[in-house]
Order: structure tokens, then C-alpha cells, then sequence
């Protein structure tokens, strides 16, 4: 039941919403909590008591941590094991089978425990869900014993259907500080969330879902038959599918946080139009890129620098050794965290070492450089690092990389361009690259300005303008998903 | 140490360090990392630099980029450990 199935669109969310707007206020949270748990036990009835228990001791963990009689020693026990027992369900879940099966060629006795742990589904939104709990319990522990902290509240937070599968990853006091939900506005943001939910299951099913069934296909062409105008389109076409399917993805979450009242913060700002390595990443997924900075990248900064001793090492600051290696790990980290694959580990791998260059000389050497340019040279870069992230396995990977630099020429007659493409598919495509740029945004602006706009007939009369067009877009959507059975959410995965 | 001291110090090491535009009139008010005038990065620097000139020693978790938002903010947090 994500939010793009008929079962959501047309049943719980509606029921929901109704339920919302009748119910008092008073009992709010609870329901909310109710409904939650009863979102995730239709999609993982198996787990929602895993879940459900971790809630409740890091609940207590915090309590303990607090305690006036707690010594230093047993704070540093409590947060080390809160922590491991956080992470340990995403480490057996997601991560057990590929480090033993990794191992295996060592120990060839892991091998039937690592098969064992295959077994093991992963749960809806694991990473989402420990990274947001691992926040919570770091930012308490710091917190003073008297900070707010309510069950029911971290329950809300943890488990509030909008975000579980997915994100964004909001902090605690972000999210706890709008509670009490205010009594005004319900309407206001009613209406705001669900233009959001339209635009983001637009951006979905309308162009990330069109896409996707044509990057499957030249993706699974074997790679020595790729020509370099195909390895392209397949390469760009990835690259716009993955950014609306998530950036869909969360402009439904926010909606959904909307409507219910909560603002669940932003997670993309045109990542496609960055300039830098760095630019991109304070654009793309931008809540995991905070929880990256304020848990990783920062701590790390911090540590490593007080280890140098030096001002300069191999006449290199020791601040940039230090941004060096703390780039590295949190991108590596960065990479692992989107799947227990090595394509996901090198595509890290490949970013953190994207960052060091820049802050080594690249970014000094493009610094007077046309904003243009370096616009299309991050982006290509970005495209590079799709490919390894969209391939199967690291040979693939690297062997996309030869039609894309011209050093496979392929089978033009086998693989004829307009074969993967039809009007609808070249349309979609167009579509996507133009609308990954701000020109809606840059739109709107100037006819905010105008001042014919400003007139409060024009106001009244553009309105049933805008729900139509919002209107049509939800049908297209509707219709798109009654017709086709491709559906998948390359995020939910993660 | 007078306040405006240390608000002065702050101000000219990040007018020195992290700013290209001369004339940009920074204040104590002006938000650093929020607003992208200067990037988290910077603050990992600037600890460094204020732990050796004052010498003092800020925690790594009191080193939050809302701590280092604004010159204002940062005094307030250096006054704690002078």
C-alpha cells in the first residue's frame, strides 16, 4: 500500500482524511498513532512488533540515561548499547547476508549463514526508521534530563505514516516542537497538501514510472551492444527517473505530513541545476545529507582535526586533510546506507573522491568559470555516478562507462535509437529535463509580480483554473496507474 | 574579555577566511551557515581557531552549525567555556 496504489489513493486516504476532519482534537495523537501502526501492519504485519519494541526501550533508555544516580560509566553503556540495539535489525536485515556472503570466499563455512540470512526480508523503510531513532536517542542523551520527551510523542514521530517508508528524516524536536497541532488553518493546509500530494504523484507516475520501463530495457541490453546516443539517453533517462521518483515520493510525504498538520521539512531543490559536487549534495535528499552532516561528516571533522598536530602536512592544510577524510567516510557511509551492494559502496566511493578533488583544486580552477558550465560538468559527473548506481553489479558499472566515453561502438541496427523511444516516451523525456529545472518556480515569481495578477477578479478567476489543472493531473495519474502494472518506488528499497 | 572583543575577532577571521567579496558588510547578526554564506565545513576551522586564541575547549556536540549560525551565536557559546 504505497501512495501511489488504488488501495491508498481511494480508501485509506480518504477514510483518513474524513476521519481527521470529524474527530476532536483532544484524542489526536493517539489516533494518529492507531493509524500508523495500522499502515505499516498491512504492508509488514510481521514487523510492526520489532518496531513497536525498539519505540518503547529507547523510551527507556532515555530514562535510564537521565536518572540522577546514573554514573558517567553506565551513561556510556546505556548510549553505546541503545545504539547497537538500534542498528543491529538494519544490520541482520540488510546488511548480514552481503558482509557473509562477502566473507564466504574466505570462510566458505559462512556461506549457509549468510544464505540464512537471505532468507530475512527487509522491512519497509528500516534505514529511514533507525536513522530517525538513532537521531532521537544522540539528541536526547546530549539534551537536558528535563527536555520534553513523551511516549506517545517519540511513538508519533517514530512511526507517523507519511515518512515511515521513506522519509524525510525529520529530528525529533523539529517534529515534536508543532505539537500541540493548531486548531486554525486545517483547511489552509488541507488544501496545501493535497495540491503537493497531486504534483509529486504526477511527477511519479506520470514521468518517473514512463520512464522506467524504457531505462529497465536499455539497461538490461548487454552492455557490448550499446551504442554511445543510447548509453546516453538510457544514462539521462535514469537520472531523471530516480529524481522525480523520489522527489515524487516526498512531495507526497509532505503533502500527507500537510494535511494532518505537521510541515515535514524540504528534501530536493533542483539538484540538477548544481554546480558543484558540494552544491548537489545540499541539494539532493537534503534531510539525509543534514543527518550525514550532523552525525558523520561534523564529528568526524572534529575528531581528525584535533589529531594533526601540524598546521600543514605535505603542504597541505590540515584542515582540508581533515574535510578530506571526513568527505570519504561519510560518503562511503553515505553509500552504504543505500543498499548492501558494491555498486552502492563505489558510487560513494566515486562521491566522496568527487568532493576531495573539488576542494583540492577544482573548485578553484572553475571559481570565474560560467555558471553554465559548471552546471554541465557536475552534471555529467552525477550521470557517471547513476550508471554505477543503477547497474546490477560493479563489472556492469564500469562496462556502461565504455559506450558513454565512445570506447565501444556498439550495434546500431541491432539496437536502432527510435526502437526504445515512441512520442509518448521522447514527450516524457523532454518533459522531465525541462522540469528539472526551475522554470515553474521562475514562472510563478513573475506572475506573483505582475500587477494585473495582484487584481482580485484575476485572483478569483485564475483559482478554478488552478484546481483543474491540479484535477486533470490527478485523473492522467489515476488513469496511468489503472493501465499499467509498473509501479515500483526505488527508494522504498532503501 | 569584553564581548565586543571577541565579536570583532570572529568578524574579521571570517571576513579573512571564508569571504571573497571585500565589500560585503558582514554584521554579528548575519546568519553564516543558513543563509550559504559560508559552508558547515567552515565552522570545523573556526572551532580550531577560537579553542587556540582563547584557549578553550568547545565539546564536538555543542558545535552545532545552529550554534555557528551567526557571530552573535558564537560568542555567546564561547563565553560559556572562557
Amino acid at each position: 500500500m504505497d501512495f501511489s496504489s488504488p488501495v491508498f489513493l481511494f480508501i485509506f486516504l480518504p477514510l483518513v482524511l474524513s476521519f481527521h476532519l470529524v474527530s476532536g482534537r483532544r484524542n489526536w495523537i493517539t489516533t494518529l498513532i492507531v493509524l500508523s501502526v495500522f499502515y505499516y501492519a498491512w504492508i509488514e504485519p510481521v514487523f510492526v512488533f520489532p518496531l513497536l519494541s525498539i519505540i518503547c526501550a529507547n523510551y527507556a533508555y532515555i530514562a535510564v540515561y537521565h536518572r540522577n544516580n546514573t554514573s558517567i560509566k553506565s551513561k556510556k553503556v546505556i548510549k553505546s548499547l541503545a545504539i547497537i540495539f538500534n542498528l543491529l535489525p538494519l544490520l541482520i536485515c540488510k546488511y548480514g547476508n552481503f558482509v557473509l556472503h562477502s566473507l564466504a570466499g574466505l570462510v566458505p563455512a559462512l556461506d549457509g549463514t549468510a544464505a540464512l540470512l537471505a532468507t530475512i526480508p527487509q522491512p519497509l523503510g528500516i534505514s529511514f526508521f533507525t536513522f530517525m531513532n538513532i537521531s532521537f536517542l544522540l539528541d536526547n542523551f546530549r539534551a537536558e534530563p528535563s527536555s520534553r520527551r513523551n511516549l506517545r510523542e517519540i511513538m508519533l514521530f517514530s512511526l507517523f505514516f507519511p515518512k515511515i517508508a521513506a522519509g524525510p528524516i525529520v529530528q525529533f524536536n523539529t517534529f515534536t516542537k508543532q505539537l500541540p497541532l493548531p486548531k486554525k488553518n486545517t483547511w489552509d493546509n488541507i488544501n496545501y497538501g493535497i495540491k503537493r500530494f497531486i504534483r509529486g504523484l504526477a511527477k511519479k507516475i506520470l514521468i518517473a514510472n514512463v520512464l522506467g520501463a524504457t531505462v529497465d530495457k536499455i539497461f538490461a541490453i548487454p552492455v557490448s551492444e550499446l551504442t554511445f546516443a543510447l548509453a546516453w539517453f538510457g544514462a539521462i533517462a535514469y537520472a531523471i527517473q530516480i529524481y522525480f521518483d523520489f522527489a515524487g515520493y516526498s512531495d507526497m510525504a509532505i503533502g500527507l505530513g500537510r494535511m494532518f498538520g505537521f510541515n515535514l521539512g524540504e528534501n530536493f531543490n533542483y539538484p540538477y541545476i548544481a554546480t558543484s559536487i558540494k552544491d548537489f549534495w545540499k541539494r539532493w535528499h537534503i534531510s539525509l545529507s543534514n543527518w550525514f552532516q550532523t552525525y558523520i561528516f561534523l564529528p568526524t571533522a572534529f575528531k581528525s582535526l584535533r589529531q594533526f598536530k601540524k598546521d600543514t602536512y605535505l603542504g597541505i592544510k590540515s584542515e582540508n586533510w581533515s574535510y578530506f577524510l571526513a568527505s570519504f567516510v561519510t560518503m562511503v557511509l553515505c553509500g552504504l546506507w543505500h543498499g548492501a551492494n558494491w555498486t552502492f559502496i563505489v558510487w560513494g566511493f566515486y562521491h566522496g573522491l568527487l568532493l576531495i578533488i573539488e576542494r583540492a583544486w577544482l573548485a578553484k580552477m572553475l571559481k570565474k568559470k560560467n555558471r553554465l558550465l559548471k552546471i554541465i560538468l557536475t552534471q555529467i559527473l552525477v550521470v557517471f555516478g547513476w550508471t554505477i548506481f543503477r547497474s546490477p553489479n560493479l563489472v556492469s558499472a564500469f562496462e556502461y562507462f565504455k559506450p558513454l566515453i565512445g570506447l565501444s561502438k556498439g550495434n546500431p541496427v541491432l539496437h536502432y535509437f527510435p526502437m526504445y523511444w515512441d512520442n509518448k516516451i521522447l514527450i516524457t523525456f523532454i518533459l522531465g529535463l525541462l522540469l528539472s529545472f526551475p522554470i515553474i518556480d521562475t514562472l510563478k515569481g513573475k506572475l506573483t509580480n505582475a500587477k494585473i495578477l495582484k487584481h482580485h477578479f484575476v485572483d478569483i478567476c485564475s483559482r478554478p483554473v488552478i484546481a483543474a489543472c491540479y484535477y486533470i493531473l490527478f485523473i492522467l495519474s489515476a488513469m496511468q496507474i489503472a493501465g499499467s502494472n509498473y509501479n515500483p518506488f526505488i527508494y522504498n528499497r532503501f | 574579555m569584553q564581548d565586543h572583543e571577541i565579536k570583532q575577532t570572529i568578524l574579521e577571521y571570517i571576513k579573512q577566511e571564508y569571504i571573497d567579496d571585500d565589500s560585503y558588510e558582514l554584521s554579528s547578526s548575519s546568519l553564516l551557515i543558513s543563509s550559504g554564506l559560508v559552508d558547515s565545513f567552515s565552522m570545523v576551522s573556526l572551532k580550531r581557531f577560537l579553542e587556540i586564541k582563547y584557549k578553550v575547549s568547545i565539546p564536538d556536540e555543542k558545535a552545532t552549525p545552529e550554534a555557528f549560525d551567526s557571530v552573535d551565536s558564537i560568542v555567546e557559546l564561547i563565553k560559556q567555556y572562557l
